[in-house]
């Protein structure tokens, strides 16, 4: 008895480590790895700047993960971040920062809502809209900035982006003051079951009456205003606008949810291994430059493991 | 292991020719599964054989085994006396077996004599000889004595003439075996005749056709021998002039069908009504149905396969939006409402749907039972609220259930195909619905969790619910229903009392459309 028990013990021990999601060992292979070879990354203060500089990329995973959770996807982050950046900084907006801001909200919510509306109405694919949509504001903004250059950040932003309490920056707060509730919302709320269930059999979902529909609007509008929030501390970061704001968001999140272990399809993954992939990304982008190894390493990289992680997720939910 | 000499005094049949099948020990896992135990079984030359049994029996998995889809997980398969291996279809056509399947696997943009000759056309100088492929198509024809056009598009055709080119498929590359898997569940009368003059000729040819249907007439009118699989066994092979309808039904079920079924329901005309079916339009260009469900009512819809039950339970459960017509939902407390058709507002009006194909539109398989429980909770809570799941009601209900798992936290895709159907009904009366539409209430369910969900629905219905529902096996509705309404072309043209209706009352209905004879005498 005694021993049947503990082997059943062992396995699902044995389970729950193949379970987790990539993000948790390839931290901590990387952290072996600058232990080993760059031991200056390890050091507070470059692991504060790091986490720090995770804190936008996090921000923007919340929203990817919750698209990708129900199936969806949201490749619009870039052209969302370039609008909210030249909304803030072109002077084009009349009125104070509260309205600034409120402008760039309502701007994300807009987007959210018009790639929630192709999806569902339309029935068009999640890649294909929101791709096309990621474009045309990327399009939109270079053409306005023709006229009229972006130009300083709100101090607000700023402020956000740069400053400190006691120690610790403050954007990382923010990312977890995002983060920690969205986590408890979901696992807690009617919303986050029906989630899970979309995520699991949409057909399914749509059968037993779980309004499918309406979340799906919720949760592109939501993915779409994470961006929105994102793009605020990147803004707040540079201090200025830049039409270069944003441009790796949506594959770098998307990257993100894969090694964050959100599977396709099964209804599972949770928030805290997106965002743990979020801080090993940028860790891993440190890491490369410290080698020297310049943008286009990057690049190959950043495929690479979406493609890693996409076969290895693929291949777990087989057996 | 086997002892074969347990076959032979029951094998031969009324069938003249020499053995031409073998299935020796064979036997079918899939994963934790058994679908097949140890089934040995013969199969002659000149003998149209049917392989029947209940849903779930094993009788596709072992007539797969023979087509080459599957391979035996242990045991031999002879033809010919010799043992073969199939290890694709490709083999098996190649081994002169031939199946046609219930799906129609033609591609509907060639023509028949493309179809007919795909993979192996006949070329000369490297290209297709198309005049060739016409002519040996229209000898093909000739042979089984069809007219069909060689030149005709197959998506064209109707389901009867794509069958003929099926089997022609079959003769074309001289084919000894035929396996034809519920070939009448989408023909009509005389394309029913049709096809019984095409197995009978290839019976006189010397083939051997294996013949799985769920429809008795057409197994007693067809077939010289009858093999019984019960789950994943087989029960029996005898002559069919030696068996009687109850007989075989007894047979299949393994137990006399009065104790398989739960008692019937003493429901009156004037009980309260639970759903009010008025001038209901389905889809475009189908006739408008009207009825009513009443409280304490177990209500069949059914009729030959296709024929508009599914479209009418589907409007009614808001899954199609209809084209015209109301559904008007009266609740216990005598107030009515009309259905908006939409899942969310006929979930919310206390209206559970199980869908007959539980994997795809039912069930949440990677999540845990809890959750696919949970889910029927909160139909009526805000979508902002906590997800409350009741867990002293689920655990009480799954053990009321019977259903076998390791606990409520267990993934239902772990389970049987009878609990996970437990599981998706279990849904709808943990969520404290008064009304079930249910389609195909125990399909791909074994024996014994068949009989458990029928007692379920009858406690789900004495207890003051009503349920709606649809089955392609008659006997389900005959045995477990109060009232029975025949479709035939979308219409509702006959209503029968469950203890009354017989599987020919149901079939004369469903065939021509005619009303119940003894109807006149009987309650509304």
């Amino acid at each position: 008895m005694l021993d049947t028990a503990d082997r059943s013990r062992g396995s699902r021990l044995l389970n729950v480590a193949t379970a987790l999601p990539i993000a948790y060992a390839g931290t901590l292979i990387l952290l072996i790895c600058a232990y080993m070879f760059r031991p200056a990354l390890l050091s507070p203060l470059l692991l504060m700047l790091i986490i720090r500089q995770a804190a936008p990329l996090g921000v923007a995973v919340i929203g990817q993960s919750l698209c990708m959770r129900i199936l969806s996807i949201d490749l619009s982050f870039g052209g969302v971040a370039m609008g909210v950046s030249y909304i803030l900084t072109s002077g084009y907006v009349p009125g104070g920062e509260a309205v600034l801001i409120a402008c760039a909200l309502l701007f994300g919510a807009t987007v959210g809502l018009a790639n929630a509306f192709f999806i569902v109405r339309l029935r068009a694919s999640s890649v294909i809209v929101t791709l096309a949509m990621g474009l045309l504001l990327t399009g939109i903004v270079i053409a306005f900035s023709q006229f009229r250059a972006p130009g300083d950040a709100p101090a607000l932003l700023k402020y956000i982006g740069q400053s400190r309490i006691s120690g610790v920056p403050l954007a990382p707060l923010i990312w977890f003051a995002l983060l920690i509730p969205v986590a408890w919302f979901l696992k807690r709320s009617v919303l986050g079951h029906y989630i899970d269930a979309i995520g699991a059999n949409p057909r399914a979902a749509l059968a037993t009456g779980i309004p499918y529909g309406g979340i799906v609007v919720l949760v592109h509008v939501a993915s779409s205003l994470f961006a929105v929030f994102s793009a605020f501390l990147l803004v707040g970061f540079v201090g200025m606008g830049s039409l270069d704001i944003g441009r790796d968001l949506a594959l770098n999140s998307l990257a993100a949810v894969i090694l964050g272990g959100v599977t396709f399809g099964s209804g599972r993954g949770g928030v805290l291994g997106p965002a743990v992939a979020a801080f090993m990304l940028t860790f891993l982008f440190n890491l490369l430059t410290s080698f020297g190894l310049g943008e286009p390493s990057k690049l190959m990289l950043q495929g690479a493991i979406i493609a890693v992680a996409a076969i290895a997720y693929s291949a777990r939910t087989k057996t | 292991m086997t002892d074969p000499g347990t076959l032979d005094h029951h094998a031969s049949g009324s069938s003249a020719g020499g053995e031409m099948v073998r299935f020796e020990g064979v036997t079918k896992r899939f994963g934790a599964n058994v679908a097949l135990k140890d089934v040995s079984l013969v199969g002659h030359a000149g003998s149209v054989h049917a392989v029947t049994g209940e849903n779930g029996a094993g009788k596709s998995t072992l007539m797969n085994l023979l087509a080459g889809v599957h391979q035996p997980s242990a045991g031999t398969i002879y033809l010919h006396g010799k043992p073969v291996v199939l290890a694709g279809p490709r083999a098996a056509q190649q081994a002169g077996i031939s199946t046609v399947y219930q799906e129609l696997t033609l591609l509907p943009n060639l023509t028949v004599a493309e179809n007919l000759y795909l993979g192996r056309e006949p070329r000369r100088l490297g290209m297709v000889d198309r005049s060739a492929m016409r002519r040996e198509a229209r000898s093909v024809f000739a042979r089984i004595e069809v007219d069909l056009d060689p030149d005709a598009h197959c998506g064209d055709l109707t389901i009867a003439q794509q069958q003929m080119v099926e089997i022609a498929k079959g003769v074309a590359v001289d084919a000894r075996v035929f396996i034809f898997d519920e070939p009448t569940a989408a023909l009509n009368g005389p394309e029913i005749e049709k096809l019984e003059r095409l197995i009978m000729s290839l019976k006189r040819g010397g083939n051997l056709v294996f013949y799985i249907s769920h429809r008795l007439d057409e197994i007693f009118r067809f077939c010289d021998t009858i093999s019984v699989m019960k789950d994943g066994s087989h029960v029996a092979t005898q002559p069919a002039s030696e068996l009687t309808r109850d007989t075989l039904v007894s047979l299949m079920v393994g137990r006399s069908l009065d104790r398989f079924f739960p008692h019937r329901g003493t429901v009156r005309p004037e009980a309260p009504l639970a759903i009010d079916v008025r001038g209901l339009v389905p889809v475009a260009g189908a006739p408008a149905v009207t009825f009513a469900l009443r409280r304490g009512e177990i209500l069949g819809l059914t009729g030959l396969e296709g024929q508009g039950q599914r479209e009418i339970i589907r409007a009614v459960a808001g899954q199609i939006a209809p084209v015209s017509g109301e559904v008007v939902h009266h609740a216990k407390d005598g107030t009515s409402t009309g259905l908006a058709p939409s899942p969310v507002a006929v979930a919310r009006t206390g209206i559970g749907f199980v869908p007959e194909d539980r994997k795809s539109e039912g069930l949440f398989l990677p999540l845990a039972i809890e959750r696919n429980i949970g889910i029927g909770m909160m139909r009526r809570s805000s979508i902002w609220s906590r997800a409350r799941i009741d867990r002293p009601r689920l655990t009480g209900l799954l053990e009321s259930m019977n259903v076998r798992a390791t606990g409520p936290q267990q993934e239902v895709q772990a389970l049987s195909g009878g609990n996970q159907q437990k599981v998706l009904i279990g849904r709808w009366l943990a969520a404290g619905v008064d009304i079930l539409l249910v389609e195909e209430p125990t399909r791909g369910v074994d024996v014994g969790a068949k009989s458990e969900i029928y007692t379920l629905l009858r406690a789900f219905a004495d207890d003051g619910g009503a349920v709606l529902m649809t089955s392609s096996e008659l006997s389900e509705h005959i045995g477990l229903c109060d009232r029975i309404l025949v479709v035939r072309e979308g219409r509702l043209v006959a209503e029968m009392p469950g203890a009354v209706a017989t599987e020919e009352t149901i079939m004369t209905s469903a065939l021509t459309g005619a009303p119940f004879r003894a109807h006149a005498g009987a309650a509304a």
